[in-house]
């Protein structure tokens, strides 16, 4: 039996707008399996991207908690929180979040320089030809498509061997057809390498490669379902 | 087609700008205003400073002059007269030498005669105050109180007599009664006494002779380069004797203008580059905002007006601010500087900083140009960008990198490959946009360079370093008695007694006695025939073949002196010499050094050659030294100057040679350099002697004050100016780099949230900021340094050593580390508390 990997408890996110109090979050519970593909859907301003958030260790919760591999993220310092998003969580933005200076090589190893660790050069290895990246080393992000980018924010994603990867929108900035392949490319890597995947999506037909379809609406979760169990 | 009146909108639409963008504007307006001050402050400090040295030349040349010739002759005077280049000319004639007064019997004060010019335009800008008249009468003398002191006068006043021994023209020593028609106080030759004219004509004196005349030229021009002078003063025909000097002021007039040329040039750069990156920043960080305009239908020429409404709002505020405050420092603060340290107002000599018309609107066309200039290439951006780009637009700070070549990215790659990734990464930052780190370098290395610059002229031009005596002695204390020509008259002042007293004194580190006796150099055809031959021709004015008999038969008639120094004197002389002295030949008393009396023989025609000397009185005694060297100081003269050559030897050597010799003059120094209370004590010690006014000294410690109150409050100022313009160039930096991590928010954002930590990012943006020190320091390091020495040397009239101060080096070094490194941390922290690392994500990235 898989384990729980993340777990949420009673999780909130106020913000003051002016005189109103939009709730982000208002007492999310949800957990993920080990190794699962969950896809949450829900419209712009649902609360989708700061439960992603809340998991990832980018922004702290204004109540409730948030668990991830066991460890209960609020009682980490910043030192800590960067610490434990560059060895447990990989990160993958709508807007590809490269940094424009490094070349694709650099950029897909940078979490682990970051750690301090050597670079494993055969996994990296291994990671870059199934994005399909050998060939573009060398080139800066700039010089690379949309579709070609996001490959290489998956790279780095799980460059690091974290145990999860947090997808925001990958898709977003892409036509449908680069959308379908860096989806494809993000499940069999994930696949391959074991991670868990949460994907966050407003397009259903993205959300369907997932393993399970979480909704959230006005910051609660609506509906979660194993729809696609077992796909 | 006629335009649509759009005005409205766009002056809406300019001041809503302006009211959302505050803080934004507010850094613009903070910019604007302080170039706009810095360049109003350098311009009004650098006129008040230029005033200020031209003072000081005023003051320390004694009357406001370009050259003085020594010497000079009818033709040579009509020349100069009709020369319309030529403002003033005065003349001064050296009209006899006051010896003695009732009171002192070892003065030693020259009867000048001024004619009308030089006394009411030349010397009038250097006098503070004058009272009573010049004089007209034979025997009426103008003169100072410290003169009067100087002569034992003290107390008289204008209308008093008093009777006077002077020495004429043809050698005579006359006693008059001289009656004072005028007191006066001021720069100058203050122990001068000032004579008529009918003085001057009875005198015996004539100033055609070098020894007499003076002629004081004031050109109607600011500079005259090196060729330029070197012609006029060819032009003049001079006599081997007669010889033209150019002061300070003209002779470097034009390195001096180039030097401020430079030094504004640098500040308007400076201030250039402050404006331009701040507009950059500022505006391209709104670009997008410049997009959604033109998405809803704002044309490029609307864009630019709102632009140009917006920069001119600010940017005169900015001016008019920066003005404003400029004037505050400059009109109430700087007077008041100029007043405490001790400048007075409204006499000779003051400085008062003036209402420059100019300045303000050479300071408001800069800085509205700048403004202009700095925003022109943000408006462009704004403007050319397309509404869709326009959305998806991020500042990034320099560069792009979808433009570089593989190739590059190849290289730049391999490259990447060393060090830690913190460390490339930072690297990386620097080379992104090579240019733009160049221009922060340099603007830092310039404001560095000024400063670097500036402190080196203020310290070597300080009144500490140019005030030296011989050997860098605190005092020098001679024996006038002895510069008497009646040997009669001679005493021995400085004797073993006063000598261990001034020993004994615990102040005094060491005592440097110089001995002398009377000699005479007896005829022969090599040595002593070259010598006479060249004195002649140089100094007299009667041919030495006239004379060459009498000097033959008579050398007593030609006498001189023998100087002895001691051991620790040597290595000193040997500095002077312009040969090498073989030092046990020289205490031995096998050789000595010539004194060159400003002869035109050279080393080559000496060195080797045998001077026999004998013994004043007792011509039988004779030595024979061989001439190792000659030497150009001064110190060495002896108490009398003769025609044939004075000889300096070792002390031993005098001493076991001549029978009556003397202490004639002793350098002292201090065990701590100008100390007060040791000059007082050894002061006390002379005046405790019942020939007190026999003895006459040069104190370091008077001349520094005298330098340092001629100097007035330059020294500030200039330090002033250097602390602007390093600040320009540190402010430059500190705006660069916050507005570049500002503009690097949403990538520092990422990296923060794929795991760099801090403390990661902190050693990324310090290294950034060691990377741009080290650049800067580098460049102040080379170039800096070259030109300040391009620029010292140009300056440097009084021909002080070249010397980077340790002190303002160090200073600055550490000061340059300590910004480069704080600045980004701070810019980095202040970052953080903007917002989480998702508010910062989507801040930039508007997703």
């Amino acid at each position: 039996m898989k384990n729980q990997i993340v777990k949420t408890e009673g999780l909130k996110k106020y913000y003051r707008l002016g005189e109103n109090t939009v709730k982000a979050l208002d007492g999310v519970d949800f957990t993920v399996k080990e190794r699962e593909f969950v896809a949450i859907i829900g419209r712009s301003g649902s609360g989708k991207s700061t439960l992603l958030h809340m998991i990832g260790g980018l922004d702290t919760p204004t109540a409730g908690e948030v668990y991830v591999d066991g460890r209960k993220l609020s009682g980490m310092n910043r030192e800590q929180l960067a610490v434990f998003r560059r060895r447990k969580v990989g990160f993958i933005f709508q807007n590809y979040n490269l940094v424009p200076d490094l070349n694709v090589y650099d950029n897909v190893v940078l979490p682990v320089e970051l750690d301090g660790k050597r670079v494993d050069r055969k996994y990296v290895g291994e990671i870059l030809e199934l994005l399909q990246l050998e060939t573009k080393l060398e080139a800066l992000p700039g010089m690379l498509s949309g579709g070609q980018q996001q490959r290489v924010a998956i790279a780095r994603a799980v460059a690091a061997k974290p145990g999860i990867i947090l997808a925001d929108e990958p898709t977003g900035n892409l036509d449908t057809a680069s959308g379908h392949d860096v989806m494809g490319l993000l499940k069999v890597a994930a696949k391959q390498f074991q991670q868990t995947v949460i994907l966050i999506t407003h397009d259903r037909d993205i959300a369907q490669m997932a393993d399970r379809i979480v909704h959230i609406e006005d910051g609660r979760i609506v509906k979660a379902g194993d729809f696609h169990a077992g796909k | 087609m006629l335009a649509n009146n759009n005005r409205g909108i766009i002056r809406r639409m300019a001041k809503s700008a302006l009211k959302n963008n505050r803080g934004r504007n507010l850094i613009v307006f903070l910019a604007i205003l302080l170039s706009a001050f810095m360049l109003f402050s350098i311009f009004t400090v650098g006129i008040t400073y230029f005033k200020m040295n031209r003072i000081q030349n005023i003051r320390l040349n004694g009357g406001e002059y370009d050259a003085v010739m020594y010497g000079i002759t009818e033709e040579q005077r009509e020349k100069c007269e009709s020369d319309s280049e030529i403002k003033t000319t005065g003349t001064v004639a050296v009209s006899g030498y006051i010896e003695s007064t009732g009171n002192d019997s070892t003065v030693d004060a020259s009867c000048i005669w001024a004619d009308e010019t030089y006394w009411n335009e030349i010397m009038a800008p250097a006098r503070d105050w004058v009272k009573g008249k010049y004089p007209s009468a034979e025997n009426e003398v103008m003169m100072t109180e410290e003169g009067l002191q100087a002569a034992g006068l003290e107390g008289l006043g204008i209308g008093d007599t008093f009777t006077a021994g002077y020495r004429d023209g043809e050698g005579s020593l006359i006693t008059k009664e001289f009656t004072i028609s005028g007191l006066w106080d001021g720069y100058g030759v203050k122990s001068a006494l000032y004579v008529s004219e009918a003085f001057y004509e009875a005198s015996g004196y004539d100033i055609s002779e070098v020894r007499c005349g003076r002629y004081y030229l004031d050109f109607d021009r600011w500079i005259m380069t090196a060729d330029e002078q070197n012609a006029f003063t060819e032009s003049l025909n001079l006599g081997k004797q007669q010889a033209l000097y150019f002061t300070g002021n003209m002779g470097y007039s034009l390195p001096v203008f180039l030097g401020l040329g430079g030094l504004i040039f640098v500040t308007c750069l400076c201030a250039y580059l402050l404006i331009y990156n701040i507009m950059y920043l500022s505006v391209a960080g709104n670009v997008r905002y410049y997009g959604l305009l033109q998405t809803v239908g704002m044309t490029g020429t609307q864009i630019r007006a709102l632009l140009g409404r917006q920069m001119t709002l600010v940017g005169g505020a900015g001016i008019t601010a920066g003005i404003l405050l400029g004037s505050a420092v400059s009109f109430v603060l700087l007077p008041s500087v100029i007043r405490a340290l001790g400048i007075r107002t409204g006499t000779a000599g003051a400085v008062e900083v003036t209402f420059q018309p100019a300045v303000i609107l050479l300071t408001v066309l800069f800085v509205a140009f700048t403004v202009y200039v700095g925003s022109r290439k943000p408006v462009k951006l704004a403007v050319s960008v397309s509404p869709v780009e326009a959305a998806g637009y991020r500042p990034v700070y320099g560069g792009n990198p979808g433009g570089r070549t593989k190739a590059k990215a190849a290289k730049r790659h391999r490259r990447g490959r060393r060090g830690s990734v913190v460390f490339r990464m930072a690297l990386d930052q620097i080379r992104k946009d090579k240019k733009k780190s160049a221009v922060i370098m340099v603007s830092m290395a310039a404001g560095l360079s000024v400063f670097l610059c500036m402190s080196t002229i203020l310290e070597s031009q300080a009144a500490r370093t140019i005030v030296t005596n011989h050997m860098n002695t605190d005092l020098v204390i001679s024996n006038d008695t002895l510069k008497k020509e009646d040997p009669a008259e001679h005493k021995d002042l400085i004797t073993e007694d006063f000598l261990s007293e001034l020993t004994g004194i615990s102040g005094v580190e060491t005592v440097y006695p110089m001995i002398y006796g009377q000699i005479t150099v007896p005829w022969e055809p090599d040595f002593a025939e070259m010598w006479m031959k060249e004195f002649y021709a140089m100094w007299m004015d009667i041919p030495y073949e006239n004379e060459r008999e009498e000097y033959q038969q008579y050398p007593e008639n030609f006498g001189s002196v023998i100087v002895g120094i001691s051991r620790e004197e040597l290595p000193y002389l040997q500095e002077v010499t312009d040969m090498e002295i073989d030092t046990d030949a020289f205490l031995s008393g096998e050789t000595c050094v010539i004194y060159r009396n400003g002869l035109d023989l050279t080393s080559e025609d000496v060195v080797g050659k045998n001077v026999t000397c004998a013994e004043y009185g007792h011509s039988e005694n004779q030595r024979t030294f061989q001439i190792a060297g000659m030497t150009n100081e001064g110190y060495y003269i002896g108490p009398v100057l003769g025609f044939p050559p004075t000889v300096i030897v070792c002390a031993t050597a005098v001493e076991e040679f001549v029978s009556d010799y003397s202490v004639f003059q002793a350098g002292v120094k201090y065990t701590r350099e100008y100390d007060e209370e040791t000059e007082n004590e050894i002061l006390s010690l002379i005046q405790s002697s019942p020939d007190a006014r026999d003895f006459s000294w040069e104190s370091k410690l008077e001349s520094l004050r005298e330098v340092e109150r001629a100097q007035g409050s330059m020294p500030q100022i200039g330090a002033g100016i250097a602390l602007i313009l390093a600040l320009i160039g540190i402010l430059n930096y500190v705006n660069t780099v916050t507005g570049n991590i500002q503009s690097r928010q949403m990538e520092l954002a990422v990296l923060e949230s794929i795991g760099m930590t801090d403390r990661q990012r902190n050693r990324m943006l310090v290294t950034e900021g060691m990377i741009f020190a080290a650049g800067s320091l580098f460049i102040t390091g080379t170039v800096g340094v070259a030109v300040t020495y391009a620029v010292y040397q140009s300056m440097n009239y009084m021909l002080v050593p070249f010397e980077v101060p340790a002190g303002p080096v160090v200073g600055m070094t550490v000061f340059i580390i300590a910004v480069c490194a704080a600045v980004p941390l701070l810019a980095g922290a202040k970052m953080i508390r903007k917002g989480s690392v998702v508010e910062r994500i989507r801040g930039m990235s508007g997703a």
